[in-house]
């Protein structure tokens, strides 16, 4: 198969010559058959550090979202009076809080609702966001106008401070784990909107689009056959970025005790129920929960700008 | 033998790439260049003529790195880094000029201001004298009103001019090395040779030598006095600039010299390839027939908040089933927006636009396809541009069977296959993305696609100017192959003399907008009774250095379309031009004695003078003789 290899062409790189063609011209017609998208995957993260951690972090996180709550030494919620605020010891390895249940067990079943409840908020702001996006390109003019108010709408839910709009929202539905996905789900779903649409506005000017509509494709057929999967991108590697947000906010509400409320492990109410204790010398209850939020988040972060850098196409050689 | 002011010696380097691992870019080039000399670097594209470049100059991309070899200049070593010594003699000794024109240029700072950072940069012209400097070098660069045009930006100076004050800042330093990479890439041709030219002369005037990449033989056949054929990051050819064209050594200079001559429509592609109809021996549709496609007065004006674009003002014409048409202009003629009318993609302000007989021009695209199914498709210039990256070839292909709702999965998938074939490619090719596929790959898909639901009209809006020069001639044949084969009817739309040559049955040349000469293909290539046509088709170079070129040149630039000329578009420009010129746009019309029709006051005096040439030189207008051939 392979005919005529050159240098450029002696390392990955397989051509192959098509069947069919007259080579009228001598030259045989070949076809550059790129390495798989999974190869090139592998050979970017090996080469990005930071993008191997934030991944190893992630999977972690996930695991811990499954089964979190049955690995840990001790039932995360149950108390034990004799050893109340004790320090990290072989029994209890992160000590125990001031109600005595073992610090460590609760920091590994946090993730049951801290990311369980930022990945669902945050895939429903996808849902919402990423074809209300395509769809506020507006193909006619009365569709253009309509993706006008739609985006002034976005302006408004995007113009308050997002944490006191999420304590509001929390307040007026009441707390519950529910009650925070969708005030989260309505907190991010205009950024998901705004990534795609600007994106779709570039890809509705594209070459194929036209061709697409001269193939006889009718505005809906092109707005998601041809321009969505084509928007989508930003928003992938925002979903990161927007998941390590959620897992803060939702953390942050139930520190002020708007969210999670105990005796249900969750960082946020773990570290603000420590804190009391945290003058009188007693670190461990609010200092791991802490420590194992601020990994997280920096995980998921560190993934976003990994896969950033990895769709970036001036990179990519 | 002169001294040798660049010798490259084995040179080879490599580039880590994320997709392909280890890439060996160029391997083992070996160059010497004298004084004063011209080396063309021909290739196609990627065999590696910018990283040669690039490489000379110091300017390597962070992944890539030189694995061997030594470069040397005035035979000192260069030091082959970014570090300070090679600092010094980049954009001052040794200068690189780059296709891509405003890019090249800082946007918000002023023209002098940038080509005095170059100056000041290297100590080789006495402070007091720089500012004198930048503006000798716009005037020696061919910038008109130079003195006042040092304080414009960027973006008020057209691509061409751009181009210009590029090779200006190349030559602030007096470099004695000038390298230039595809320096009229994007610009026309009228244009172009302007800017060869120019390139030409500062290199002899100045005694510099230099390098100049391309992809097109035919400026190399004009403008070089050595040629190096890369391929695939390996010199396979070099051989002085006549003695390559006359008769290539290498299997494969041979063959990019007959790509090109097949480019250019000569025997030598029929030769080659025998099932290859030549395009004079086919047959042509019949002269009654009922025209397929007719345009009546077509105007296309585009409204912006403060002006108005009169794109296209006033042009007719009508094609006939089986025929093709080539329209033909530089940038801002209109010819895409006349495509563009034809297609449904937009509607013009005025005019009709007959598709068997029924008026189309005012309907959307989706009822057009509704009502008269998809009688006209389109095939774009930029072939990875029209196919959806995220979807398979097949899927691009199956689009318009999918809409047409005739044929069930099955059969569509029958269809699919069968269409690949139709276009020389393997049905494996169905599952593979845009991506995976070279450009010529892809515009044949795009083919495929057009023709899927046997349109009668196919708008072909340059299909083959993003294309390498082999590529070129393959999908020409193709499509010349198509039209004999499934009965369509093409408009041709280039600024690609070459290709309309190979293809076309009849040409209409168009200026701003209007059609200034408009006739059979033979007739109107044979001969040119119009100012406009003469000008366009003299400033085509072929890869031949023994061509004869007239010097029936335009000066300057294609007005603004925003205003227009009162009379005649071209009076501007025109070495022809006389004050009645100004009074009204001349109407089309038919010139005694030919078969052509031409839009000029002044038809019938070019006709009894023998030509627009001998009418010019004539007036004195024009030099006695003709230039003298190529480099020498």
């Amino acid at each position: 198969m392979s005919t005529d290899t050159g240098p450029t062409a002696s390392g990955q790189v397989v051509e192959q010559e098509v069947g069919h063609v007259d080579s009228a011209l001598g030259a045989p017609l070949t076809v550059a058959v790129q390495r798989g998208e999974l190869t090139q995957f592998v050979g970017f993260a090996r080469t990005n550090r930071p993008f191997i951690v934030g991944l190893v972090i992630v999977a972690i996180s996930i695991f811990l979202m499954a089964v979190g709550p049955l690995i840990g030494t001790r039932n995360p919620t149950t108390e034990d009076f004799n050893a109340i605020l004790s320090g990290p010891t072989g029994a209890h390895w992160f000590g125990t809080d001031q109600n005595g249940r073992d610090v460590f067990s609760r920091v590994l079943a946090a993730p049951r609702i801290d990311v369980y409840i930022a990945l669902v908020s945050t895939f429903f702001a996808m849902a919402l966001g990423i074809p209300l996006g395509v769809l506020a390109t507006g193909a006619s003019r009365l569709g253009e106008l309509a993706g006008e108010w739609l985006l002034r709408a976005m302006d408004v839910i995007q113009a308050f401070p997002v944490f006191i709009l999420a304590l509001a929202l929390v307040a007026a539905f009441g707390p519950s784990a529910l009650n925070v996905i969708i005030a989260l789900t309505i907190l991010q779903f205009p950024v998901f909107l705004r990534l795609t649409r600007g994106a779709a506005l570039a890809a509705r000017g594209r070459t194929y689009v036209e061709a697409g509509r001269l193939s006889g494709a009718g505005t809906l057929s092109v707005m998601f056959r041809h321009v969505l999967p084509n928007s989508i991108a930003p928003a992938l590697v925002g979903a990161s970025v927007a998941v390590a947000q959620a897992i803060l906010i939702t953390a942050g509400l139930s520190f002020v005790g708007a969210g999670i409320r105990p005796p249900t492990p969750e960082w946020g109410s773990m570290i603000s129920d420590g804190a009391q204790s945290l003058i009188t010398g007693q670190w461990w209850p609010s200092v791991f929960p802490g420590v194992a939020l601020g990994v997280v988040v920096l995980g998921y972060a560190l993934v976003g700008d990994g896969l950033r850098l990895y769709l970036d196409p001036s990179r990519r050689r | 033998m002169t001294a040798q002011l660049l010798e490259v010696e084995g040179l080879t380097t490599e580039f880590e790439s994320s997709r392909r691992g280890r890439v060996t870019s160029l391997a083992e080039i070996d160059i010497a260049l004298a004084e004063g000399e011209i080396l063309g670097v021909v290739g196609e594209s990627g065999a590696g003529k910018s990283v040669l470049l690039r490489t000379i100059l110091g300017v390597l991309h962070p992944n890539e790195r030189i694995a061997a070899g030594t470069i040397r200049f005035h035979g000192e070593p260069l030091p082959i880094s970014e570090d300070d010594a090679m600092q010094e003699r980049r954009g001052a000794t040794i200068s690189l000029i780059e296709s891509g024109q405003r890019a090249r240029l800082d946007p918000v700072r002023r023209i002098g201001d940038q080509l005095l950072d170059v100056m000041n940069a290297h100590d080789r012209v006495v402070r007091e004298r720089r500012h004198e400097r930048a503006e000798e070098l716009l005037r020696l660069v061919g910038i008109p009103d130079a003195q006042h045009q040092l304080r414009s930006y960027p973006h008020e100076l057209s691509g061409g001019m751009c181009q210009r004050v590029v090779i200006a800042l190349a030559l602030a330093n007096s470099p004695e090395l000038l390298m230039a990479d595809e320096p009229t890439a994007g610009l026309d041709v009228t244009i172009q040779t302007q800017i060869l030219d120019l390139f030409r002369s500062l290199v002899r005037e100045t005694g510099a030598a230099s390098i100049l990449a391309t992809r097109d033989l035919a400026q190399v056949a004009h403008y070089c006095d050595r040629v190096v054929v890369l391929r695939a990051g390996r010199i396979v050819d070099q051989a002085p600039v006549r003695r390559f064209f006359a008769r290539p050594a290498t299997d494969y200079g041979a063959f990019l010299l007959r790509a090109a001559h097949a480019a250019r429509g000569e025997e030598i592609a029929r030769a080659e390839s025998p099932t290859a109809p030549a395009r004079r021996d086919r047959a042509r549709p019949a002269a009654d027939a009922e025209p397929l496609l007719d345009v009546r007065g077509l105007v296309k004006h585009y409204r912006t908040q403060r002006h108005v674009v009169h794109a296209v003002n006033g042009i007719s014409f009508s094609l006939r089933p089986g025929e093709t048409l080539a329209l033909v202009g530089e940038s801002g003629s209109g010819k895409t927006t006349v495509g563009r009318c034809i297609a449904g993609l937009i509607r013009p302000t005025e005019g009709e636009i007959r598709l068997l007989g029924r008026d189309v021009g005012h309907v959307s695209t989706r009822r057009r396809s509704q009502q008269a199914g998809l009688e006209t498709q389109v095939v774009f210039q930029e072939p990875r541009e029209s196919l959806n990256p995220r979807w398979k070839l097949g899927a691009s292909v199956e689009e318009p069977l999918r809409h047409q709702k005739q044929l069930d999965r099955r059969q569509r998938a029958r269809r699919v296959l069968e269409l690949l074939e139709l276009v020389g490619l393997g049905g494996e090719l169905a599952d593979s993305y845009p991506h995976q596929t070279s450009a010529g790959v892809q515009q044949r898909v795009a083919i495929a696609r057009a023709i899927a639901v046997n349109p009668k009209l196919v708008v072909l809006d340059e299909p083959t100017s993003a294309l390498d020069m082999s590529v070129k001639a393959q999908v020409i044949d193709l499509l010349i192959r198509l039209q004999d084969r499934l009965g369509l009817s093409y408009l041709f739309i280039s600024h690609d003399m070459t290709a309309v040559r190979m293809i076309a049955h009849r040409i209409a040349i168009m200026y701003l907008g209007r059609i200034m000469l408009h006739g059979p293909a033979d007739d109107v290539f044979a001969q040119q009774t119009n100012p406009y046509g003469r000008a366009l088709l003299s400033s085509v170079l072929y890869p031949d250095p023994e061509q004869e070129r007239s010097l029936f040149r335009l000066e300057g630039e294609i007005p603004s379309a925003i205003e227009l000329p009162p009379g005649c578009p071209l009076a501007t420009r025109c070495p022809l031009a006389q004050p009645r010129c100004n009074d009204a746009p001349p109407p089309l019309e038919p010139v005694a004695g030919f078969a052509q029709l031409s839009a000029c006051v002044r038809n019938s005096e070019i006709v009894q003078a023998g030509g627009p040439d001998a009418l010019a030189r004539r007036e004195g207008r024009l030099p006695e003789r003709d230039e003298p051939v190529a480099a020498g």
